[in-house]
């Protein structure tokens, strides 16, 4: 009890140190530049929080990424299924995902606004572009990480097929599908904020160009402490439910690398 | 008292002679049994007040400079927290551990310590060889000699041939010996072993014993194991330490005569061993 | 044809055969449609010759593969070196942990217009960037890779009294190594996109920029021949991560194979 009051109390000066030092700099020799200071900072979220707009604009990015990633965890789940269970898909889509996997989405950007132009549509492609490789790769491996020993029982037993389905390969499979959405939904949020800062898609990132482009510092510091809380949020919920659904697997966190 | 405690007491009592000679103390032990290692009145609890857990309660008994001497007991007694007291890894909670005389505070200089899981003892990253010279490179010796150590220690396990390999190329007795030799290069004065041949199979475990015999003879290292097999107990040591249940302290210290040199097969078939064996294996019972 | 032979030639047809069925089809339907979006693709290939190779390489994909490269050491060495530091100390660890933990989670893309703010649209603005948003996977990977050292091999250390530079180096940033590789892996793609990002919005140089620039021009042959650049260099520079790593961690592949098998 006592380490761990410790610990949040001094993770809560390390807060109050950084803001203090923030504010000494930027009202001291980093006066001229373009900074804003904690208390101005402070303003402009209240006054995000009063602004309809504001909310609209973060529904709107929300909207993109989860939109995003259901399409790449439906399409993901289906073909990693497939690959997970056949060779033949497995060598025939190796190659491919190879090449495509490690290409993040800011490369195809340019070609995505040009077909879809600065849309949420634009945005939800690229989110399922950034998420589809990553859980397909994710469920296949959890599928294919099915114990010979407990199939083989299976069998003898004589599991209809969807009794097959439920009770082996969804909870073998389950531990790594859970970290593939895990890792992406985190990235969903990053993407839809780069198909709206540099795609021009409408949504905070936007916001936050038109903040640049209009000179209001407060505002543009504002919207990253927001976007940092954002994802300071969902990394949150994203743990809770991921040890809340596999809690009797406790031992099986690891990320299946390429 | 049995005549071993009342000697290990009057030890206690008698000054020891201490390890600096610059120090002229006036009280002379003069004795060739000065203990090398002295553990007085050593209690060691974690938590305090309600939850105060006493893993150790006021422990006294001695080791002589060149004795083998093992530690048993009941599962559970302590033994490990007791070899992390004695090491200097955990601080006592009161009470003494002292080396040559002095107290030690943090492991000390000339001890080297074996432990149970040898391979996560040893770096995985380095060669046999380079693990083994790896507490060497504090010790002030030239290149030559260092090299001169690492091939003496490693021939004296019988690992000559394999200091290239790394050790999870090696099987499990052999890593055990690498961790042996890499005690053996430090020259250490005291050396400290944490059932260090639990996790390997019956037929290792008996060449490994008599390793430790072999080697203790050669090099007249003190030598202190820990072991829950009281047969092992029984033939590797002078002394055998027997503690009762946790809180753990001294039940009885059995002197073992038996002839040296030790051997697996004459050795174990004497009578004596089997009563020595049984007294041993009765006091455990007794207390578990 | 023998038996063996015969079935590794059909192993290496079904890895083949949709690869090539994609780049066939994208070549011949991008031939004969009308679709401005999607040029052929054998002139894609021409303008790609044309602009990498080698006309725009000196002013516009060394400058960016050089920005990348500094950056991502600064992250790599700035990155260890404090998870090292922060790893054994366990105030600094809970002093600095909400911290780290609000500016990993913060995007990278969305603090570039700041650093264009300040840093203005140069080379140090892009190198900065890189470099502060590589450094958090890093960061943390290496605390994570020092906490989780065995404690067996801690006794053993204290054991032997080996000197502080002992324990650090040859023991400590080893040990760490798997964990830390993880984290520079991670902390390489975010540099990677970062790269791109810095150009992409602040700059006229670079191969993102190009890029951009090119879709904003309508540009489209020279716009796909920086998107396939963009896609080998990224291909490009993950293996040759995994190259490097294979032989600084050829101990910790050789040692799990030997503990899973």
């Amino acid at each position: 009890m006592n380490a761990s009051i410790r610990r949040y109390g001094l993770g809560v000066l390390g807060i109050v140190v950084a803001l203090t030092v923030w504010q000494l700099l930027v009202t001291g020799p980093l006066a001229t530049k373009p900074f804003a200071t904690v208390p101005a900072i402070g303003r402009a979220l209240r006054t995000f929080a009063g602004e309809a707009s504001f909310w609209q604009s973060l529904g709107q990015t929300l909207e993109v990424a989860l939109l995003g990633l259901l399409l790449s965890v439906v399409v993901g789940l289906a073909l990693g299924v497939v690959v997970g269970l056949s060779d033949t898909a497995y060598r025939s889509l190796r190659l491919v995902t190879e090449f495509l996997k490690p290409i993040p989405p800011i490369v195809i950007l340019p070609l995505l606004v040009l077909v879809l132009g600065p849309t949420p549509r634009m945005g939800v492609f690229l989110v399922f572009f950034g998420g589809v490789f990553i859980l397909m790769t994710q469920t296949a491996n959890g599928v294919a990480d099915l114990d010979p020993v407990a199939a083989e029982t299976a069998r003898s037993y004589r599991l209809t097929r969807r009794q097959r389905v439920l009770q082996l390969i969804v909870p073998t499979a389950l531990p790594f599908v859970a970290t593939g959405v895990r890792i992406t939904a985190a990235a969903a949020l990053v993407i839809a904020l780069v198909s709206e800062i540099v795609g021009g898609a409408p949504g905070l990132g936007k916001d936050m160009v038109l903040a640049q482009l209009s000179g209001s510092y407060d505002q543009i510091y504002a919207l990253v402490v927001v976007f940092g809380l954002l994802g300071m949020l969902l990394n949150g919920i994203l743990g809770f439910a991921e040890r809340r659904l596999l809690f009797w697997h406790a031992s099986v966190r690891t990320e299946v690398s390429p | 008292m049995s005549l071993d405690q009342q000697l290990g007491a009057a030890e206690v009592a008698r000054k020891v002679q201490p390890m600096s000679h610059e120090q002229e103390s006036g009280q002379e032990s003069g004795q060739q049994q000065s203990a090398r290692l002295s553990v007085q009145g050593v209690s060691k609890g974690y938590g305090s007040g309600a939850s105060r857990k006493s893993v150790v309660e006021d422990l006294s008994f001695d080791v002589r400079a060149g004795e083998f001497v093992c530690i048993v007991g009941p599962s559970g007694a302590g033994k490990t927290t007791l070899l992390k007291c004695l090491t200097g890894l955990h601080p006592v909670s009161s009470g003494r551990v002292l080396v040559d005389g002095e107290e030690i505070a943090g492991p000390p200089a000339r001890m080297a310590m074996v432990v149970q899981e040898y391979t996560r003892s040893l770096l995985s990253w380095l060669s046999v060889e380079k693990n083994v010279a790896l507490p060497l490179k504090n010790l002030r010796l030239d290149k030559a000699e260092r090299r001169q150590r690492v091939e003496d220690a490693l021939a004296e396990v019988g690992l000559g041939d394999v200091g290239r390999s790394y050790p999870w190329q090696l099987s499990g007795g052999m890593q055990q010996r690498v961790a042996i030799a890499r005690a053996l290069a430090y020259r250490p004065e005291i050396l400290v072993m944490d059932e260090p041949f639990a996790s390997v199979d019956a037929q290792t475990r008996a060449d490994l014993e008599d390793l430790m015999l072999r080697v203790r003879d050669d090099f007249g290292i003190t030598v202190v194991l820990v072991t829950h097999d009281i047969d092992e107990a029984v033939y590797l040591s002078d002394r055998v330490v027997v503690l009762t249940k946790g809180p753990c302290t001294l039940d009885e210290i059995v002197t073992i005569e038996l002839p040296a040199p030790r051997d697996q097969i004459t050795t174990k078939s004497q009578a004596r061993f089997a009563e020595l064996r049984a007294h041993v294996f009765s006091l455990i019972k007794a207390n578990a | 044809m023998s038996g063996t032979m015969k079935r590794r030639l059909v192993l290496v047809a079904m890895e083949l055969w949709l690869p090539a069925v994609v780049v066939a089809g994208w070549w011949i339907w991008s031939s004969h449609t009308t679709d401005p979006f999607f040029p052929p693709l054998p002139d894609i290939l021409e303008r790609f010759r044309q602009m990498w190779l080698f006309s725009l390489f000196g002013s516009d994909v060394l400058p960016s593969l050089r920005n990348l490269a500094i950056g991502f050491a600064i992250a790599s060495v700035a990155g260890v070196a404090l998870g090292m530091l922060v790893g054994r100390n366990v105030w600094l660890r809970a002093l600095t942990e909400p911290l780290t933990h609000f500016m990993r989670s913060t995007p990278a893309v969305a603090i570039v217009p700041i650093f264009v703010l300040v840093l203005g649209f140069g080379a140090s603005m892009k190198i900065s960037i890189i470099a502060v948003a590589a450094v958090f996977p890093t960061l943390i990977a290496t605390i994570d890779g020092v906490r989780s050292l065995d404690p067996a091999l801690g006794d053993t250390v204290r054991v032997y009294r080996l000197s502080r530079r002992q324990r650090i180096f040859q023991v400590l940033l080893p040990s760490a190594g798997p964990q830390i590789f993880a984290g520079l892996q991670v902390s390489l793609q975010t540099a990677f996109v970062v790269m791109i990002a810095s150009e992409m919005l602040g700059s006229s140089q670079g191969i993102g920029a190009l890029t951009l620039k090119a879709q904003q021009a309508f540009e489209v042959k020279d716009m796909w021949a920086g998107i396939v650049l963009l896609g080998v260099l990224g291909y490009l520079i993950n293996l040759l991560f995994l190259l490097v790593r294979r032989r600084w961690l050829a101990w910790y592949d050789g040692a799990r194979k030997v503990t899973n098998s």
